[in-house]
């Protein structure tokens, strides 16, 4: 029998971005604050002597530990799904501050096309351009009501940048100026300008200059030491939780942090949902933490998964086409091209966000009537700093080891760049997450099955901003220039990217979304569920500023909630929706 | 240079201390922290030094001969640990570059993470059932990877005792390409997983006993950094990120900056 504890007004699951983000907004205005963390608390001072690549990056030192919890994987509805033992294509991570402090700090609007993909798409190409197998639809909110909130999240975290030149017009410059345009990157900037694209400054979380936010938290100058992702960053020069809202939060006196507290579902007593049952993973004992509103706000893959084993919402049925919870789940492909030059570059220097980007074959900047696919990518080459276990590339032919691999992979450190593009990622009818039937987590409970292989549609894309690459490397000057390829199907063991979305989507109608457009579920009106686990579709940009900005409109909804207890839009009448 | 490197190193140490004080929120900190970075590297007088290989090796002739950490931690048999000692040497071999992975010690990496975390999966997902699966599905393999290590050692000693009647580590370099190559290409037969799955571990582990931090006992006076031109655990490029072209630095270790009351 779980030990019951007493009730709270909030209790919220996970604190990363989202969880550190509500925490901070409902504590600042009264409402007292539950935070459960399953992992440990992390401060500035625990990263001092991160720079220890073999530590954080092959021992995945900020990750959540696989051997407690892990998903299975599968390609097809009709193959067995097996467990992913070891960490590959993503990453999930753990602690106070979650991914938000081993994150590179790329911080990005979502643009107004990804809002309305839907019936954008289907205004200026027709109904027909993408099949009805891509579950593509609106959020149930515009760029425009997101607008404050977005704001809201750059303030809090100090970002530098400049105006995208291509991008929709900003209310008010960043608070911060841009990062320093170091050698290589005007190299970049020069090649795309030649080719008579519009580069600029990635908005970046690693910031310029030492900042205030209003909540009176003071983030420093980013230094350029070139440890962003996957560590922590030891100068407090990258906007995270640890440095503004979990602190903000633990100021006002309201907000109780309790790690080592494992949520493993979400409770439901006559008819209601009453807080949540976590393991406690010290003394092995459940606890029940009652709360007024219970805030989900743990990985994307988390999220889902503590739906489902909580028999929250309808679980989405590929065939049938019906249910919600754990639609929509996409992957961000990433195509990119290695240039290997015959000069020596300033590698091993960088910050997670310094780079230049361009958006010209982003969202719906350039006409797609004659293209396989919509949409398209941010195009960047960033200094994010190289480290020598991880950095290996050879020029193709050279096998990967042995002392032509010695002397190859030795030279391309210096002498190779790898320029990236975050691109959209549709979602497809069989790209789905379920509860797995034969694996189990530590706690008993089945792992995440994740149903997932690359479609025609991104595959196209893919092709085409992979071209557009190539042409930018070669413009630069690069004497060979090597392509990024798909394989036949999506491998989950190499790494790729770690921005996975979908599984609780927000929307207009409650028949094809888990939340409403303040994040609250249709069918609960006391859960909020946060995170890139809200996005129908993976855009063409790095996704946390959207999350931030989720996450700031959310915690207006849960206390708008707590006013009146009640459900904040009713179908086909949500804020935004047309 | 040994000087500016002692220089380099409390500086680094200082500005750390300074930086505790930061997070703890008694000192601003940023554009201030970062006039406590050093300005003035030793950048100009770097191109007049010695070439990086000698460079490592003054400062190992200046340590003590003797180190007390280079025994068995998993091993239990000299001839096991020399066939792993031999096969990351092929990996990374020895050339005008510089050492390869037997003088950087990756056989002592290799030996101490075996017997750490890495050894027995620690923090990867290890319950039942266990199925092949497809390509796609990343590994599934039952084994620890200390009965990794161990099948893949029986593996090579017995074709190469078979085929050149003598252990791996005493082959000619060519011999012992070929039976990596077999492993490589699952040619050779392992209990409980295929060859190439041994073989990518340890060419992995190869290159992070090359690279890693010598905390982990390879990267041997930070010879494998030298070569690279990676610098190590510099806390700040304030002042080299503008820089045209490599950045050629004195590889600074992370036990520069872990403090002690000793």
């Amino acid at each position: 029998m779980a030990k019951r504890l007493d009730k709270t007004d909030v209790v919220v699951v996970g604190l990363g971005w989202a969880g550190s983000i509500v925490a901070a907004e409902l504590s600042k205005i009264g409402h007292n604050v539950v935070g459960l963390e399953r992992g440990k608390e992390k401060k500035t001072e625990d990263y001092l002597t991160a720079h220890d690549e073999y530590r954080y990056v092959i021992g995945h030192e900020m990750m959540q530990d696989l051997s407690r919890e892990t998903l299975t994987y599968r390609n097809s509805t009709d193959e067995e799904a097996l467990p992913m033992r070891r960490y590959g294509a993503f990453l999930i991570g753990t602690d106070v501050g979650g991914g938000g402090v081993h994150w590179n700090g790329d911080t990005w609007r979502y643009h107004p096309y990804d809002f309305e993909i839907k019936s954008q798409t289907d205004e200026k190409y027709g109904a027909d351009k993408i099949s009805d197998e891509y579950t593509i639809q609106d959020w149930g909110i515009t760029y425009e009501e997101l607008v404050p909130y977005f704001s809201k999240y750059e303030k809090n975290s100090g970002v530098s940048g400049e105006q995208n030149p291509l991008g929709p017009e900003r209310e008010e410059s960043y608070p911060t100026p841009p990062l320093k345009e170091t050698p290589v990157l005007t190299e970049y900037k020069e090649a795309c300008e030649r080719l008579g694209y519009h580069p600029f400054m990635v908005p970046a979380s690693t910031i310029s200059q030492q900042y205030v936010n209003p909540d009176g938290q003071t983030i420093n100058a980013c230094q350029y030491c070139g440890f962003c992702e996957k560590f922590g960053c030891e100068w407090g020069a990258k906007a995270s939780p640890i440095v503004t809202t979990i602190p903000t939060a633990k100021e006002t006196g309201n907000f109780e942090l309790r790690t080592g507290a494992n949520v493993v579902e979400i409770v439901k007593e006559d008819g209601k949902v009453t807080g949540v049952l976590y393991v406690d993973l010290l003394t092995q004992e459940e606890v029940m933490q009652p709360a007024d509103v219970v805030v989900v706000t743990s990985h994307t893959t988390n999220n889902t998964k503590l739906l489902l084993h909580s028999k929250l919402g309808t679980p989405y049925d590929p065939e049938s086409r019906e249910g919600s919870v754990g639609k929509n789940y996409c992957l961000h492909i990433t195509p990119s091209a290695t240039g290997f030059f015959d000069k020596e570059y300033n590698t091993v220097t960088g910050a997670g966000a310094l780079g230049i980007v361009i958006d010209d074959f982003n969202n719906d900047n350039f006409d797609h009537t004659d293209l396989d696919f919509i949409h398209g990518a941010s195009i960047a080459l960033k200094q994010t700093g190289k480290r020598p276990i991880e950095q290996n590339t050879v020029p193709p032919g050279v096998k990967n080891w042995g002392a032509e691999f010695k002397k190859e992979s030795i030279k391309a450190f210096t002498q190779s760049l790898t320029s990236h593009a975050q691109m959209i990622t549709l979602p497809h009818r069989y790209n789905y997450l379920s509860l797995d039937p034969t694996y189990k987590d530590d706690y008993g409970r089945p792992l995440l099955r994740v149903t997932y292989d690359l479609t025609e549609h991104d595959r196209a894309a893919h092709e085409f901003i992979g071209g557009k690459i190539e042409g930018i490397m070669e413009e630069m000057g690069a004497t060979q220039v090597v392509r990024s390829e798909l394989p036949d199907h999506f491998d989950i063991y190499p790494a790729h990217n770690d921005h996975i979305v979908g599984g609780t989507i927000m929307g207009a109608d409650p028949e094809t979304s888990v939340v409403n457009n303040y994040l609250q579920m249709w069918d609960e009106d006391n859960v909020f569920v946060i995170g890139g686990s809200n996005f129908p579709h993976n855009g063409g940009y790095n996704p946390t500023g959207t999350v931030g900005a989720l996450a700031y409109r959310a915690a207006e909804g849960i206390d708008m909630y707590l006013e009146d207890n009640r459900q904040l839009a009713s179908a086909g009448e949500v804020a935004g929706a047309n | 240079m040994a000087d500016e490197f002692e220089k380099e190193k409390s500086l680094s140490r200082r500005s750390f201390l300074k930086m505790s004080g930061v997070a703890t929120g008694s000192l601003v900190a940023g554009t201030y922290l970062g006039s406590l970075i050093p300005t003035d590297e030793p950048k100009e007088s770097k191109e007049s030094e010695a070439p990086s290989e000698n460079e490592g090796g003054e400062q190992a002739s200046a340590q003590p001969t003797e180190d007390y950490t280079r025994a068995y931690k998993y091993f239990m048999n000299a001839d096991h640990f020399k066939t792993i000692e031999a096969a990351a040497e092929r990996i990374f071999p020895e050339d005008d570059l510089g050492p390869g992975a037997l003088a950087l010690g990756v056989g002592w990496f290799i030996d101490h993470e075996l017997a750490s975390g890495y050894g027995d999966n620690k923090r990867e997902y290890m319950k039942g059932p266990f199925k092949e699966g497809t390509p796609y599905q990343g590994p599934q393999y039952p084994l620890l990877r200390r009965d990794l290590y161990d099948e893949g050692i029986r593996v090579m000693n017995e074709i190469s005792q078979k085929d050149h009647d003598a252990l791996f580590h005493e082959l000619e370099a060519e011999q012992q390409d070929e039976i990596l190559t077999k492993l490589e290409s699952d040619e050779l037969e392992l209990r409980g997983a295929k060859a190439s799955d041994f073989f990518e571990e340890l060419r992995l582990a190869t290159l992070s006993g090359v690279y890693a931090d010598p905390l982990y006992r390879g990267n041997k006076d930070m010879q494998g950094w030298e070569m690279k031109k990676f610098p190590g655990a510099y806390m700040s490029y304030i002042n080299e990120v503008e820089q045209d072209g490599a950045v050629e630095l004195e590889p600074t270790p992370l036990s520069s900056h872990a403090e002690s009351s000793e």
